[in-house]
């Protein structure tokens, strides 16, 4: 007798839509990139923040830069032995070269034009009309040098915020089209899913099929999309290599890739809980 | 004989199905019996015959569990159906092969693949049922057509498909409904010896047709017209 040719076998049991399937993705994965982006630019600046208010130590920020004949070395040194005399050695400090300087320096006020060659001071100690007593001693000393907080204050921990709903609010609906996607998934195979059950199929097991479509969509769309945006955040921080780690006011930096990969863990585990709730509840109202 | 069903039971011991005063009413064109009682045993053959909108698929829907019953008692290997729970449910539901009218087959698969869906939804491993499907298939005269959809098929063939896909899960129980049109009297003839053929190796079987007369008067028939349900047995 001729034998059953194996191709037959092991199709798809709910009915693939592939246009319905790549569309959805397509969507997907611009949400995925754009969250993936939004959470590398609020790790980053986060984590910036952070470092930044350490190195500034809740002390006043001076910074320096250099001017005519005199260097900005000269410049922080002059203004290093000045501030000693006003307040005291130990609440003056010059601080070692660092990148971060660049934005800590921007914080504080500096001119971003002045602060290829700025020096840094940090003064710790002073009362609230502090940055008002520095500047009138540097510019009596006709010190080419701002002062003020390093920290971005209360501004930036807001706009941090907003971006980081933004990136969650990015997450939920992602988790909410795969909710409809797995929900939509049972409805167009609503004969095929009554069927099932009345072969005794269990409800857990018919919402499977449909979980899973919503699974691959999610992985698939946060990888790529995750992957898309770390690239985008390398090239940007190719573009501008000196800004130190984390996110500055010029853009990402190469270690905010990292921060890509906490969207990518939130956006796939909401998706895991919606594709679960979306195939569940549409199997059990066919039942 | 043969005999008037409202209020009398046949003398079945441990019944596979058992109806008592259970009402067909909803919905139906033709006038709707009321009150049917019969039962059927372990290995019976049973043809369902009577016109269109009489109610034979609503009794194979009950019986297959497919809608709730309205008034009246359905019994299912013992269970009052209206009681189940839905884990008791599923579990009688397995005992039961079904091919309800309209048939529905999955037209993206294959013939293969809906004759295995049974097997395959319910968790087994395709290599423990792969050789039962390729047999079924191969019973059937099905197997040229196993790589076809089931869209290609014709109505002689559907119906064949469709009783392949309800043995797939060795059913105690098979209902078997026919399509109003393109099923021609050898289909139905073969269809018949074949459910008959099951029956005797210990499957209770049902098979509803419009026109039970074509078929032959050898076996024994559950007729519903004019709103009654008559038993009648060629042999008793």
């Amino acid at each position: 007798m001729k034998a059953v040719p194996r191709r037959a076998r092991h199709g798809p049991i709910l009915r693939p839509r592939r246009w319905r399937g790549w569309a959805i993705f397509i969507v997907l994965l611009v949400l995925a990139t754009a969250g993936s982006l939004l959470a590398a630019i609020a790790g980053g600046a986060d984590w910036t923040q952070g470092a930044l208010e350490g190195r500034a130590d809740h002390g006043l920020v001076v910074t320096v830069w250099g001017r005519g004949l005199e260097s900005a070395d000269a410049a922080a040194a002059r203004a290093n032995e000045i501030l000693q005399g006003q307040f005291g050695a130990g609440r003056v400090e010059w601080l070692e070269p660092d990148p971060r300087d660049r934005l800590l320096a921007e914080l504080a006020g500096a001119p971003a034009d002045q602060q290829a060659g700025a020096r840094v001071l940090r003064v710790r100690g002073l009362g609230a009309d502090g940055p008002a007593r520095l500047r009138s001693i540097l510019a009596a000393n006709r010190l080419a040098a701002s002062a003020g907080q390093a920290s971005g204050g209360r501004s930036w921990r807001l706009a941090i915020l907003a971006i980081a709903v933004a990136s969650a609010a990015i997450a939920v609906a992602m988790a909410a089209l795969i909710l409809w996607t797995a929900r939509g998934e049972v409805t167009a195979n609503a004969e095929a899913v009554r069927l099932m059950l009345r072969m005794g199929a269990e409800r857990g097991r018919i919402a499977g099929l449909a979980r899973a479509r919503g699974l691959a969509l999610i992985f698939a769309s946060t990888l790529v999309g995750e992957a898309l945006a770390a690239l985008a955040v390398a090239v940007w921080a190719r573009k501008w290599p000196d800004q130190g780690f984390g996110l500055t006011l010029r853009g990402p930096q190469l270690p905010d890739v990292f921060w890509t990969g906490e969207f990518a863990v939130a956006a796939i585990i909401l998706g895991l809980f919606a594709a679960w709730l979306g195939a569940r509840g549409a199997v059990r109202r066919l039942a | 004989m043969s005999t008037d069903s409202a209020p009398s039971l046949e003398p079945v011991a441990q019944p596979l199905v058992r109806f008592d005063q259970v009402s067909l009413g909803r919905g139906l064109a033709k006038p709707a019996p009321d009150g049917v009682s019969f039962a059927i045993a372990p290995g019976s053959f049973h043809l369902l015959s009577g016109p269109a909108g009489a109610g034979k698929s609503r009794l194979l829907r009950l019986m297959a569990l497919a809608e709730p019953p309205g008034e009246g008692l359905v019994q299912v290997f013992g269970r009052d159906v209206a009681t189940l729970r839905p884990q008791e449910r599923r579990a009688v539901r397995r005992r039961i092969g079904a091919t309800l009218e309209p048939a529905v087959f999955l037209s993206h698969l294959s013939v293969w693949d809906n004759i295995a869906l049974g097997p395959r939804v319910l968790g087994r491993k395709s290599g423990d049922y792969a050789g039962e499907i390729d047999e079924l298939i191969k019973w059937l005269g099905l197997a040229d057509l196993a790589g076809a959809s089931p869209a290609a098929l014709s109505g002689g063939e559907r119906h064949r498909l469709g009783i392949a896909r309800a043995l797939a899960n060795r059913p105690e129980l098979l209902l078997i409904d026919t399509p109003g049109e393109g099923l021609d009297e050898a289909d139905l003839r073969r269809s018949t010896r074949l459910l008959d053929g099951l029956a005797r190796s210990g499957m209770a079987c049902i098979l509803a047709t419009r026109d039970g007369a074509s078929v032959g008067r050898e076996w024994p028939r559950l007729d519903l017209r004019e709103g009654r349900l008559t038993l009648s047995d060629p042999l008793t």
